[in-house]
């Protein structure tokens, strides 16, 4: 394993990271040897989790500077925009293109040069396999002013499907040569280090595209049909501390998942957060109590499993006061905005008998933008809900104790648990389907659980 | 840090002004009451750390109706200013040819635009001028101190102790260990202090010392740190630089200054901006010279160690002063009344300001200034210069800011084309034995500038001689005789009339017409030829010592064309 001040000496190049191997701890050590370092990332995820980890290593504040690669190019591109041209507010698909390049040609102007050398001794970029060729040609044009020390993982490049398709060999490295591998697994070391051996083996495999056979005794391997077998996501946890994770590629089945399992797993939501603007749109077009209902409502067969009431269940008091108060808050929906009667109904929901929440992040963002809309500190609902999600992503979201979700949005995070209903799933994605079960099975630190039809597995070799 | 161009308006005595220093170090002169200490002033309001308070006098015409604004743009920017966490994003783009473009483009230098504006609400506002961000940013003292100005102005002991936020107390570290040492010397007598024995306060010290002979500050024997005590009790303040034991304090002017500028200036990594009030105050002339010409060699050592050379703005009302820094240095500052428009004017062809630099750098300190073409004719306006007070209640051309100056010959006409450019009133004296060329004729009279000459083709001797009733004629034979030894005047006067025996030469002139056959007019033409030939009134000191005697003429023959001519040159210089 290089040493940071190896590694900081190195000028323009390329590390590459596998999963667990101590990347952020190895990039904030690097950057803590400058006198201003940048590091660039792509999620405000990964922005939380380095400056947690700058804080926790009593880094100065003001030796590191942390951005997403948006945000770093949405600064600079405004700040100049004579030459960058940026879109006008926050950028919508084929204008991030416009945001990058423009970014990209304000580098090429000598004072902004000038600007860039006297902000920064260093550049560091995290996750670089997750660059399309915008950023990457934004990054070769820092490397021209400031050394740039981009890390990364061709095993981790699962956003081929959105453009993230560089290669290594032909298109990295010639900018940034290939300058090692961590090699210390340290997410497992101390917890498994079983588990370590097994997950590096299966890289191997993977990027070979050679057969897994899960039948191995350092995971747990179970024979199944299907996906929504329960007992694959609750056999055994009640002895098991810590966090889990079910993954699946698919987000409908997530959700399927987590309904099914009555709340016991939870899904959580994309960035996008698209069915909360939904419900937003749905308020912001209903002006009278029925169609204001019908957006609760539908929200609510979004997030809640309904138990099923069994003939021979007495009648429940509890639930029939709980529904009789929420019928007699529906009038209140057009008194005024409308949103301290949503609050209420939103709030009693939580309390009915034979309801279980399964998107309770959802559920909780919609309160608190009702909550916005009550306290009238938002215009409409759409702007509430634009504000709730801001705050979101600049604070960092706390996950459930038990999460299902896709490997997409678990990228980057880790639990002592994970659960793979269906692996052969995997082989049905359009693309990076090595990568895909990589990314999910390396989330793991202390135990794997995998349930396939078939004991041995295999997928197409990746691209690199 | 540099000044690449600079905009005031409504401050004090200026009602506008715009200027572009275009020098890492320049000169400031100009007459009394033009502005000079107030352009900088306006430079330490916008761009110093500290606080300043207005009142009424400082609006122009004490109107607080018109705001005072004071917009500055500084190129040459350290490393801390450019970081984009500090001022990196709003930078602008000066050109080479000197335009300002409000997003820098390919080429252009990045420089900030910093705005001082105050209302009648007297209450300053520091903010970056940047067209293209919406909200303003607004300067706080700690990013004004990133601009690196040291102002050198009256007395300022502040920075010859370690007092909180000095210079010293910087070079030091930390100050820790005195203040605790500082507290036990509370009880301790005052000599067991010890404060020398403080490594950092004793290597700051040393520093000091260093910086301060740099510059040519006396130092009598080793800066040391030392405890003096004041009204404000024991603090870090209390420790003062000393001198041999005694505190800097209290050194001669001068080397306080230097000491003090010397300080200041090494606590500014990156090319300091300095400001200094009459940089002559309490120096001796080789003083003068060694601090401008140490100052002017530390630019040019940045300079080949690609490093910046920050800039020196400085006053002064010293011709040795200006004569060290040089022709290329010399901004002259000129307020037009009653606009108060100031204008900030350099050299625009340096070659002829640079001889008078040379020769007669004063001239430049006056508002009007009659350049004079020779050696004769400079002694000879010096020397009757003193005849005129008399007639003008007793008051000398000085007085009036009126200069004669040196027009080194063929120069003149540049030399005060060159003036008049500067914005000096300007008029040359010439003899008319060489005609202007029609090209200089136009230039002058385009300029502005008047010309006295005697005319028809007359040459100082010329004009005296043809003048000159006899006894005055005798006079001047004399005085040349006296100069340029008897032998040598009658022999070259007998060689050139031939018809005239020596005998007869060193007798009166009145009678010379009665041997030679030459009639008055030829006798008086070949005196002056001779006169003229021999050069034996092409000195300062000769030329002088003729005044009296041509005083003499003028007074008696008023309408020959030498006594015309002075008549009009005396009416300029009273005009």
């Amino acid at each position: 394993m290089p040493e940071p001040s190896e590694l900081y000496a190195l000028g323009n190049a390329s590390i590459v990271a596998p999963a667990g191997h101590g990347k952020t701890e190895t990039i904030v050590k690097v950057a803590a040897l400058g006198n201003r370092t940048l590091i660039l990332t792509h999620t405000h995820a990964g922005v939380h989790a380095i400056r947690a980890r700058l804080k926790r290593l009593g880094v100065p504040h003001a030796r590191v500077a942390v951005d997403t690669i948006a945000g770093w190019s949405m600064r600079y591109a405004h700040a100049f925009p004579g030459v960058a041209q940026p879109p006008a507010g926050v950028p919508q698909g084929a204008q991030w293109d416009q945001l990058y390049s423009g970014a990209t040609l304000a580098l090429g102007v000598d004072a902004v040069k000038q600007v860039v050398a006297a902000s920064y001794d260093r550049i560091l970029i995290d996750e670089y396999q997750d660059c399309n060729y915008l950023q990457h040609d934004l990054a070769i044009g820092l490397s021209a002013i400031v050394p740039t020390l981009i890390f990364g993982d061709p095993m981790q490049g699962i956003f081929e499907f959105s453009g993230a398709t560089l290669s290594w060999d032909d298109e990295i490295h010639p900018t940034f040569p290939f300058s090692g591998t961590l090699n210390t697994p340290h997410r497992w070391n101390a917890k498994n280090p079983e588990l370590g051996h097994w997950i590096a083996e299966t890289r191997e495999k993977l990027i070979q595209g050679r057969p897994i056979d899960l039948s191995d005794s350092r995971i747990t391997y179970r024979q199944s049909n299907n996906a929504f077998d329960m007992a694959t996501l609750f056999d055994g946890i009640d002895g098991k501390e810590g966090n889990f994770a079910a993954i699946h590629c698919r987000k409908g089945i997530c959700y399927q998942l987590a309904r099914a399992s009555g709340g016991g797993y939870q899904a959580i939501e994309e960035i996008a957060a698209g069915r909360l603007h939904q419900f937003a749109q749905a308020w912001d077009g209903a002006n009278d109590v029925s169609s204001r209902h019908r957006a609760i409502t539908t929200l609510m067969q979004d997030c809640f499993n309904e138990r099923q009431a069994q003939a021979a269940d007495p009648e429940d008091p509890e639930d029939t006061e709980v529904t009789a108060t929420l019928r007699g808050l529906l009038p209140a929906l057009v008194t005024g905005n409308g949103a301290e009667a949503a609050a209420q109904i939103l709030a009693l929901s939580r309390k009915r008998p034979r309801w279980r929440l399964f998107r309770s992040e959802l559920w909780r963002d919609a309160e608190r933008a009702i909550a916005e809309l009550a306290a009238n500190r938002a215009e409409n609902m759409a702007a509430a809900t634009d504000s709730v999600r801001q705050r979101t992503s600049a604070s960092g979201r706390k996950l459930p104790k038990r999460t299902v979700s896709t490997p997409l949005l678990l990228k980057g995070l880790e639990f002592d648990h994970v659960i793979i209903p269906d692996a052969t799933h995997f082989a049905n994605e359009q693309s990076a389907q090595a990568k895909l079960f990589y990314v999910a099975i390396s989330r793991a630190t202390q135990s794997l659980t995998i349930s396939s039809s078939q004991r041995i597995i295999s997928f197409p070799i990746p691209n690199s | 840090m540099q000044i690449r161009h600079f905009l005031v308006r409504n401050f004090r005595g200026i009602a506008s002004l715009e200027c572009r220093p275009d020098h890492s170090f320049c000169c400031l002169i100009g007459p009394g009451d033009s502005g000079k200490s107030t352009i900088l002033d306006a430079v330490e309001a916008v761009l110093s750390s500290r606080w300043f308070s207005f009142a009424e006098p400082d609006f122009f015409g004490c109107n607080t109706g018109n705001a005072i604004s004071i917009e500055v743009t500084i190129g040459e920017l350290s490393r801390a200013l450019k970081s984009d966490e500090r001022l990196g994003l709003y930078i602008r783009g000066w050109t080479p040819e000197g335009k300002l473009h409000d997003e820098p483009e390919d080429g252009d230098e990045p420089v900030l635009t910093v705005r001082l504006s105050v209302d009648a609400t007297m209450e300053p506002v520091w903010e970056l001028v940047c067209d293209r961000v919406e909200d303003t940013r607004t300067l706080s003292n700690r990013d004004r101190a990133l601009f690196g100005l040291v102002r050198l102005a009256g007395e300022d002991a502040r920075h010859l102790a370690w007092g909180q936020g000095s210079v010293l107390s910087r070079l030091s570290g930390d100050t820790d260990e005195a203040a605790a040492r500082l507290a036990e010397a509370y009880h301790a007598a005052r000599a067991s202090a010890k404060l020398d024995e403080i490594e950092t306060l004793a290597d700051a010290a040393e520093l000091a010392e260093g910086f301060a002979k740099g510059l040519g500050a006396y130092v009598e024997g080793v800066y040391m740190p030392g405890l003096e005590l004041g009204r404000s009790g024991l603090s870090s303040g209390s420790i003062a630089l000393h001198d041999s034991g005694v505190p800097l304090r209290l050194a001669g002017l001068g080397t306080r200054r230097l000491a003090t500028l010397a300080i200041q200036k090494s606590g500014i990594a990156e090319g300091a901006i300095i400001l200094i009030d009459e940089i002559e105050h309490g120096l001796e002339p080789h003083r003068i010279m060694g601090v401008i010409a140490r100052l002017k060699a530390q630019q040019t050592q940045a300079l080949l160690e690609h490093k910046p050379l920050g800039q020196v703005l400085m006053t002064t009302h010293s011709d040795i002063a200006l004569a060290e820094a040089g022709g290329d240095c010399l901004r002259v500052v000129q307020t037009k009344r009653p606009s108060r428009q100031t204008v900030f004017l350099r050299p625009s062809a340096p070659d002829p300001i640079r001889a008078l630099m040379r020769f007669n750098p004063r001239a430049l300190f006056a508002r009007r200034i009659l350049v004079t073409e020779g050696y004769t004719e400079i002694g000879m306006l010096l020397g009757i210069r003193e005849y005129m007070p008399a007639r003008h209640e007793n008051k000398p051309i000085e007085q009036l800011g009126v200069a004669i100056a040196d027009g080194n010959g063929s120069q003149a006409c540049e030399m005060a084309l060159g003036l008049a450019g500067l914005g000096y009133l300007t008029a040359i004296f010439r003899d008319s034995d060489t005609t202007l060329t029609a090209e200089n004729q136009a230039a002058l009279l385009a300029a502005g500038i008047k010309t006295f000459e005697y005319g028809s083709g007359l040459n100082t001797e010329q004009a005296i001689f043809s003048a000159a009733p006899h006894d005055l004629v005798q006079e001047i034979l004399s005085y040349t005789r006296a100069e340029r030894g008897d032998d040598s005047v009658d022999m070259s006067l007998a060689n050139k009339i031939p018809d005239l025996p020596l005998g007869v030469i060193k007798t009166h002139f009145a009678g010379w017409q009665l041997i030679t056959s030459l009639t008055d007019t030829q006798l008086r033409h070949a005196l002056a030829e001779e006169f003229h030939r021999k050069k034996w009134f092409k000195d300062q000191r000769l030329g002088r010592g003729l005044a009296p005697l041509v005083w003499k003429l003028a007074s008696l023959n008023s309408s020959c064309p030498l006594a015309q001519t002075l008549a009009s040159v005396e009416a300029w210089l009273y005009a």
